[in-house]
């Protein structure tokens, strides 16, 4: 039953990177250029039919999933990339530094990814690198928090005392003991993380914030097709049922992680 | 802590606006820039001085309430936000609240009947909710309630006192669509928190008197799941009130997001600024109102006292 | 009438072989029965069945009639009305009890007031005279308490105080005085044995600790991976004990009795498991 989770949260990811990668290679039809009468509904050979501009609705979805990807694994690379090796070192240090560092962290808490993307696009002009990297900061937080949990039950654990007794070094200690063991928390927080990516950077584009047009992004389709709301309804429903899709996958995912690795868990601790 | 929070926040975001050379007059004067006038405007805006000034300025304007003014309009930034914060709080305080009463039921629920059919529904329910862009939510429900069965206005705002019913109406839609995802996610967290409570001794002791599993869950649950939960909705405030932004755009309703999203898209950064630092304040007030909350509901915070 | 009489009760949970196999023992009003037995025997799932608090997944079978009612089968609201008022329950720990959010007082004036409908003038006369009876001196200042100002035998004399308000006919105790200090320990039997008298209720005294039962039972009933191999009176139990099993308890249980310099005797010594049935 728990195991269910985890398998329909990576047979939708995997349906999410399938179309991604095929439509890397091919798609249908251009999804940049019109391709026939606009507002088509779906038939042949449009299977999704055209949007406002005349373009294939199918290869503009097989497209976006591309986008959706990057900015999950460059958001959640960030994140963790500068996240992790922050809370190893809060879980290290002793004292007045190791106080700010987590004061620091609840202040940069408090800025949800959307208000840091849409701050970064006031500065520097709203695109999909500020807001990748907008979403990858603002999630650094709880990678750090994750580690240095994590961190801080490994480092009070028996085998870690008899390391140091030993002499073995922190740095070694931490390369050898404390990340494998927190590898299954961090792996857990991505999922999650790559979740909320998804859903920031598609409220971004909805913006006009996020990956701008004419690139194909889930986010920018579903402002598209509010304009024409009353002509062509079937258009908002698409990039949304997409988005969530994705969504759902990743969150399964990191539920059946979460519960896989629950009984692992309880034995570092 | 409060205090050194928001001097914190408030250098970042400052940073991350004007620390970088400021293209602002260049996109002021759009095409017919020229080097010169580049230089006459930002001296104009008082953009070549430096930044520390520039902060200092900002700051101690702001505990005054003034958040300098646009660089476009030149009006003040608070004449430009003060009209539109009604409308955000409102939305943003409706759904979180709307979430709030839909998700302790059913999350209770959940957690008591986690084995049977319905308990499982409600939680794959809330997963799927979960999912869901509330934008997306916000533009099918439009569609649904507003083009299809013409109930609802499918977009649009009227102020309170032009007519309370008219203003309500524009409201009901966007407050559903973000307090349902919002919901969703609240569901969990109220399911585990009362999971939890049925693990517990006090429970089975409530039990052990004579309760039946609503009452002893209502009566000595609730209290007890507080703590977590009051910290989860304090998070969700933060969330929701961001996604009140994105929501005014769906249903084009005057706010605070409405100003942030066209200012950003012209790189005003005064007033971003001030938006930014005004949802960030509200933010950080309401973490600290979550930490006072804690002690009124367990008493074990209150005194360290005698046995 | 005969208080509570169990008949043929088998206990088991999801697909694993029964936990309780098919015991049957009786209860008379008033009378004190020790259930004795090693950890996993049976006997707090034995308890919990009597008072309808077994987990989702069991499925029990047999026959639970008390004052006339069968209680397997019943529904949670029929099973509800039964507890705290008529048969009760206290529990072997003390510290995680009670509703840390809640007065201690207003938790026992809860138990009154649910089944008895007190208003709540009334209830707290009846609360504080409860918190005197078992032996707090300062029942104002208790029934004032959170439980975290509280020690370990104070909260248990409070779930004491909860369990016998509305003066039940059954008082089911599983090992409550294990979690607490030796010293504490005599001070709550003779507590419960003076309560107990005074209301006239009969209680099923679950403990793995012999010396502790026979100070509190008129009968005993030996449990042993889930069935009852030997029942009888305490002074019979305690001096002719029949099955090897009771007879190791017994002998482990008074080591009074061992000679200095000998070897301490284990229950192994007169039982293996699996020997016998």
């Amino acid at each position: 039953m728990r195991r269910a989770s985890l398998w329909a949260g990576v047979v939708l990811i995997g349906f999410v990177v399938v179309t991604a990668v095929v439509s890397r290679l091919w798609s249908p039809f251009d999804p940049v250029m019109p391709v026939g009468t606009r507002l088509l509904p779906p038939g042949w050979p449009c299977v999704l039919g055209t949007d406002a501009f005349g373009r294939d609705v199918a290869s503009r979805l097989m497209v976006g999933a591309q986008g959706c990807l990057w900015v999950g694994i460059v958001a959640v690379g960030i994140a963790a990339l500068v996240g992790v090796p922050l809370g190893l070192l809060s879980a290290g240090l002793k004292g007045p530094a190791s106080e700010v560092l987590l004061r620091a962290t609840d202040v940069a808490q408090a800025f949800p990814a959307l208000l840091l993307a849409l701050l970064l696009a006031g500065a520097f002009g709203g695109n999909t690198v500020t807001a990748m990297i907008a979403i990858g900061l603002a999630a650094v937080p709880q990678f750090l928090r994750i580690a240095r949990a994590g961190a801080l039950t490994v480092l009070a654990s028996d085998f870690v005392l008899a390391a140091r007794a030993c002499g073995i070094g922190r740095v070694a200690i931490a390369r050898t003991h404390v990340l494998p063991n927190i590898a299954p928390l961090v792996g857990v927080q991505a999922s999650v993380t790559f979740a909320m990516a998804i859903l920031a950077e598609a409220a971004l584009s909805y913006l006009g914030l996020g990956t701008q047009p004419p690139t194909p992004s889930w986010g920018s389709m579903l402002r598209d097709a509010q304009s024409v709301l009353f002509v062509d309804p079937l258009l908002a429903v698409w990039p949304g049922l997409a988005i969530a899709v994705a969504v759902l996958g990743f969150n399964l995912l990191g539920d059946g992680l979460r519960d896989l690795l629950d009984p692992r868990l309880r034995e570092v601790a | 802590m409060f205090a050194v929070s928001l001097l914190g926040a408030s250098v970042l975001i400052f940073v991350a606006c004007q620390a970088l050379p400021g293209d602002q007059a260049a996109i002021l004067l759009g095409t017919s820039a020229t080097p010169e006038s580049i230089a006459a405007k930002n001296h104009e805006l008082g953009l070549d001085r430096p930044l520390v000034v520039r902060y200092g300025e900002w700051a101690a304007g702001m505990l005054h309430g003034d958040f300098g003014r646009s660089f476009a309009s030149g009006d003040s930034v608070t004449s430009l936000i003060a009209p539109t914060l009604p409308v955000t709080l409102w939305l943003s305080f409706a759904a979180l609240a709307l979430a709030i009463v839909i998700a302790l039921p059913l999350g209770m629920l959940a957690a008591l009947r986690r084995r049977h059919l319905d308990g499982a529904a409600v939680s794959a329910l809330a997963q799927a909710g979960m999912a869901v862009p509330a934008f997306w939510a916000g533009i099918l429900l439009s569609l649904l309630f507003g083009v299809t069965l013409r109930v609802l206005p499918p977009n649009g705002y009227v102020d309170f006192r032009t007519s309370p019913v008219e203003w309500a109406r524009h409201l009901v839609l966007p407050v559903c669509s973000l307090a349902l995802v919002q919901s969703a996610v609240l569901i969990r967290y109220v399911r585990s928190a009362f999971v939890e409570v049925l693990g517990e001794d006090f429970y089975r002791t409530a039990r052990a008197v004579g309760w039946r599993q609503g009452p002893a869950m209502l009566r000595h649950g609730l209290r007890n799941a507080s703590l977590s939960l009051v910290t989860v909705i304090g998070l969700q405030l933060a969330s929701v009130l961001v996604g009140a932004v994105v929501i005014e755009q769906v249903f084009v309703l005057p706010g605070l997001g409405a100003l942030l999203v066209r200012y950003a898209l012209n790189k005003d950064v005064m007033v971003i600024e001030g938006v930014v630092m005004l949802l960030v304040v509200l933010v950080l007030l309401i973490n600290a109102l979550t930490e006072v909350a804690y002690v009124f509901i367990d008493p074990r915070l209150r005194t360290e006292d005698e046995r | 009438m005969t208080l509570l009489e169990v008949r043929d009760l088998t206990v088991a949970f999801g697909r694993r072989p029964p936990v309780v196999r098919g015991i049957s023992f009786a209860l008379e009003q008033g009378q004190r029965v020790g259930l004795i037995g090693e950890s996993g025997c049976g006997k707090t799932v034995t308890s919990l069945a009597v008072m309808g608090l077994l987990a989702e997944n069991a499925s029990v079978r047999g026959s639970i009639v008390c004052k006339g009612t069968e209680l397997v089968g019943a529904s949670d609201r029929e099973l509800s009305t039964f507890r705290g008022d008529e048969i009760s329950m206290i529990f072997q720990e003390p510290m995680t009890a009670l509703d840390p959010t809640m007065r201690a007082g207003r938790q026992v004036a809860e138990v009154l007031r649910l089944h008895a409908g007190a208003a709540a003038g009334a209830a707290r006369e009846r609360v504080l005279a409860m918190l005197a009876e078992v032996g707090f001196s300062d029942p104002e200042r208790i029934a004032d308490s959170y439980p975290h100002q509280l020690s370990g035998g104070q909260r248990q004399r409070v779930v004491t105080a909860m369990a016998l308000i509305n003066s039940p006919d059954l008082v089911i105790c599983d090992e409550p005085t294990t979690a607490l200090d030796v010293t504490v320990q005599a001070k709550v039997l003779d507590l419960l044995d003076r309560v107990l008298t005074r209301e006239n209720a009969a209680c099923l005294f679950i403990s793995h600790d012999l010396a502790v039962v026979s100070q509190l039972a008129s009968d005993i009933l030996v449990m042993l991976d889930g069935v009852i191999v030997e029942r009888g009176t305490a002074s019979e139990i305690l001096t002719a004990p029949k099955h090897p099993y009771t007879r190791g308890l017994v002998a482990t249980s008074r080591l009074d009795l061992v000679e200095p310099g000998s070897r301490l005797p284990v229950v192994e010594d007169f039982y293996v498991a699996g020997a016998s049935g």
